[in-house]
């Protein structure tokens, strides 16, 4: 006996009919939703920079290398204002060491300090101060390592971080910001922006430094200096 | 039978995970281009500068770049007049400090970005092959591309790389660029 084919039908029919509907019905809510969906805007800036994470990295890329003391904040350094201003801070520095390259005894170094990032949405201007990766306040009780090239009459960062703090008990630490470089800014109730900048969000993985003592640190640059002077 | 099977299973999980394990070595950021399925996204830019060594080598840089993957193509001209995309200089006079990228992106769709290349930088200035890797850097930073931030990676997102090694996009930021790209 054959079975009527009709019944199956109308299942298969239902079951499109119901396919359909549901995607209609999606598309829809999609869009009814989507009126309500936050905007958020996004700027940021990712800069090439030499990063080190090791005293084989520093030493390779510095042209001077000193130990001795920051011993006054001498002034406010506009770095460069396009793209974006930037700003550091211009320090006296007392050598006590030259580990290697020839400088005065007393040098200014820069402490490049942040980025302020500017970005204009519907014609209103937003703009956030980004700590740079590299910049730690230093401690005039402190002595410390740098890692740095010159420019004109000051020196400046050979490597990002460039700071070796020493403590009382002859500790190294590997100075670096580790801010998460982030700032949001409501534009309205749907709204918002976000600008972020460089930031060494987990470097301590890397950092092959801190914890350290001076007389360690002074043997590995003497070793790394070699290797640099034997294979420039 | 048992064994040969267990065994076979084995050297397929170690091979895939050693697979992965290659492969995943680039970053990305979670915006990208509005490609199309199927289509090469072309994205127009002109330059920023009128110093004849630093065009010559965003040109190079753009021209590594469209030879190694056929997902995202620049097309640097200076008659894009309407692009917002640029690609030029900035003086900063930290040492440390080779280029940079901005980049606009409402909900994580590029909209546009501006590439630099750090001319305050005495080795920008003076050596050719750190320019192009800097420059490869920066554009694969305006495909969506993130920083590899350390280790041994053979890449040019790498920023530990030696950038007078490797200054051309490697086969890590090529599989970088097919992954956030894929279709």
């Amino acid at each position: 006996m054959m079975k009527s084919s009709k019944p199956r039908i109308i299942t298969i029919g239902i079951i499109i009919l119901t396919c359909i509907l549901i995607m209609c019905v999606t598309i829809f809510a999609k869009d009814v939703f989507r009126q309500d969906e936050p905007i958020v805007h996004k700027y940021s800036s990712h800069a090439d920079r030499y990063v080190a994470s090791d005293i084989q990295k520093l030493v390779d890329n510095a042209d001077y290398i000193i130990m001795g003391q920051f011993n006054n904040f001498l002034e406010n350094w506009v770095m460069r204002t396009e793209p974006n201003y930037k700003e550091g801070e211009i320090y006296s520095f007392d050598i006590e060491e030259q580990l290697y390259g020839n400088t005065p005894e007393k040098i200014k170094v820069v402490l490049p300090h942040f980025e302020r990032l500017t970005t204009e949405i519907d014609s209103k201007t937003y703009s956030a101060d980004i700590i740079e990766p590299h910049y730690s306040k230093p401690d005039f009780a402190k002595k410390y390592i740098l890692f740095l090239k010159r420019y004109e009459d000051v020196y400046v960062p050979s490597a990002v971080p460039f700071i070796l703090e020493i403590n009382n008990n002859d500790t190294v630490f590997f100075k670096f910001n580790k801010d998460g470089a982030f700032k949001k800014f409501d534009i309205s109730k749907n709204e918002s922006l976000e600008i972020t900048g460089d930031a060494l969000h987990d470097f301590e993985k890397y950092d092959d430094i801190t914890g350290k003592t001076k007389s360690e640190i002074l043997t590995s640059i003497k070793e790394s200096l070699n290797k640099k002077v034997a294979s420039p | 039978m048992y064994w040969k099977s267990v065994r076979v299973i084995s050297i397929v999980v170690l091979l895939f995970s050693l697979s992965v394990s290659i492969v995943s070595a680039y970053n990305l950021n979670p915006w990208s281009w509005p490609k199309q399925f199927g289509q090469t996204y072309t994205v127009y830019v002109k330059y920023d500068t009128s110093d004849a060594y630093i065009r010559a080598s965003w040109d190079t840089a753009v021209s590594d770049w469209n030879s190694e993957q056929s997902k995202i193509k620049f097309d640097l001209s200076s008659s894009n007049f309407s692009t917002l995309s640029t690609v030029g200089t900035m003086s900063d006079p930290d040492q440390s400090y080779y280029g940079s990228a901005f980049t606009s992106r409402p909900n994580n769709v590029i909209s546009y970005f501006s590439l630099y290349l750090n001319t305050g930088n005495t080795t920008i200035v003076n050596n050719g092959i750190v320019r192009r890797s800097t420059a490869n850097h920066e554009l694969g930073h305006g495909m969506g591309i993130a920083d590899i931030t350390s280790g041994p990676v053979l890449a040019v997102m790498n920023i530990g790389r030696d950038r007078t090694k490797i200054y051309l996009p490697q086969q890590d930021d090529k599989n970088a660029v097919n992954t956030k790209y894929a279709f």
